[in-house]
């Protein structure tokens, strides 16, 4: 039970697919405009994993290792067109407005094919599905803060309500694609300062990796070698 | 030995094949379950922008009933199949960012109701607020229903009531026509105000034609 749990959580936090494992960064940077777009870009995707990810660890054994990617490409892509059939049945139609153009692309998102490859193929299908909805509510509870974070800078506004009435006219720079760049850059470097700062505090020092050296780039010094 | 490590291209080629045929057959099957669902919410989506036009009271689908004069659609508008109003659908792509479509509604007198833009690709904050109908919720009145009608949207505003014939100048009064951009959305701006004035021009112009498919409109 415990290890079902850890599966998850792992997803939420400690491998965060957008925060950690910088998957997924088209739909994150285009879709957060506001904060319903992240909560429905998400939960379209978890659906995916989930999907996706059971399947997969079911049909892995049989599946010949040659076309593995091709055969799990068409598994997710069935799925992707299922949710698309159904978002544009049920979903408010604003929502599928705005997400429109992007469902199709959760079959090239890199997250999905990434759990796909990485844990649903080497795992059972219910550690598969815990892995997949950990992954997919990390990705949404991201979404939905970025898309909160940058709706609220823009026009003071959290989930279309207006919080700060006094805020007539938007600004328009977090709502911008630049915007989207530079928020997601600033929650990047902070938490890796906290996490730095936990592991100094722990007595861990950050040591860089040995291929993070200017030794094996040899970019600047090409002209000291001709 | 084993499927897994197979490498004879056969073998292979007929594996993905029972795969795509087993997608195939699952998604026939999710798409005939949902095409009602999908036709009902397409058009609760038209008739719910049909409703922003303020038309006269109607029953009937004005989808089913079409007349293509140049690149602008008109629609039929019944009551108890008494025509009255048309809706035009016009299209541009003088958009800041590609197509802007919207939907005018006319009376029969050639009255304009409403103007209402259902798709945009416009900057956020700029040419988006020329296109939008939107009730802004605030935390005082979230609690409360929208108003009834369509939400105000100073720019669109300007052509309702407008009769298609008259001598408007369908541009804007920076290029000496009769309508007010938004500042720093000109060219959005620019974009609606034409496309409106083309498609209450057509309305006017080409009558006869129209009449046609719809005779009530005949004066």
């Amino acid at each position: 039970m415990r290890k079902y749990l850890t599966d998850v959580i792992r997803g939420i936090w400690k491998e965060n697919p957008v925060l950690v494992l910088l998957l997924g960064t088209c739909p994150t940077l285009a879709l957060t405009t506001s904060a319903s777009n992240g909560v429905g870009m998400g939960m379209a995707t978890t659906f995916v994993l989930v999907g996706s990810n059971l399947v997969v660890s079911i049909i892995a054994g049989i599946v010949p290792k040659k076309i593995r990617i091709p055969v799990y490409i068409v598994v997710i892509a069935t799925f992707v067109t299922v949710v698309d059939l159904l978002m544009k049945a049920y979903a408010p139609p604003a929502l599928y407005a705005a997400l429109g153009i992007f469902i199709p692309l959760i079959v090239v998102n890199c997250i999905v094919l990434g759990r796909a490859e990485a844990f649903a193929s080497k795992n059972g299908p219910i550690r598969s599905i815990c892995d997949g909805l950990g992954m997919g509510l990390g990705f949404t509870l991201t979404l939905t803060m970025l898309g909160m974070l940058r709706e609220f800078l823009s026009s003071g506004a959290v989930f279309g309500v207006k919080v700060l009435t006094f805020w007539k006219t938007d600004f328009l720079l977090p709502a911008a694609a630049p915007g989207a760049f530079i928020i997601v850059g600033v929650i990047l470097g902070l938490r890796n300062h906290f996490r730095r700062t936990a592991a100094i505090r722990a007595g861990k020092l950050y040591v860089p990796p040995s291929d993070i050296d200017c030794d094996h780039c040899h970019i600047c010094s090409a002209d000291k070698e001709d | 030995m084993k499927l897994k490590d197979c490498e004879n291209f056969l073998v292979l080629g007929l594996f993905l094949g029972a795969v795509g045929l087993l997608s195939a057959l699952v998604l026939g099957l999710v798409s005939n379950l949902t095409a009602p669902e999908i036709a009902k919410a397409e058009l609760r989506t038209k008739s719910a922008a049909l409703k922003q036009l303020k038309l006269p009271a109607f029953d009937n689908d004005p989808t089913k009933e079409t007349c293509k004069v140049d690149d602008v659609t008109f629609m039929a508008i019944r009551k108890d199949g008494k025509l009255v109003a048309i809706v035009a659908e016009a299209e541009t792509k003088d958009g800041y960012a590609g197509k802007i479509r919207e939907l005018v509604g006319f009376l029969p007198d050639g009255t304009i109701t409403s103007v209402l833009v259902t798709e945009e690709n416009e900057t956020p904050g700029l040419g988006k607020n020329v296109c939008e109908r939107k009730f802004q919720k605030t935390i005082v009145n979230f609690m409360k229903a929208a108003p009834e009608g369509p939400p105000p949207n100073p720019i669109l505003d300007q052509f309702t009531g407008k009769k298609a014939g008259d001598a408007t100048n369908w541009q804007l009064k920076k290029d000496g026509g009769d309508f007010d951009g938004k500042t720093g959305a000109t060219v959005t701006s620019r974009a609606v105000t034409k496309m409106t004035g083309r498609a209450a021009e057509t309305f006017a112009k080409r009558r006869a034609e129209i009449a046609e498919k719809f005779p009530e409109v005949r004066k």
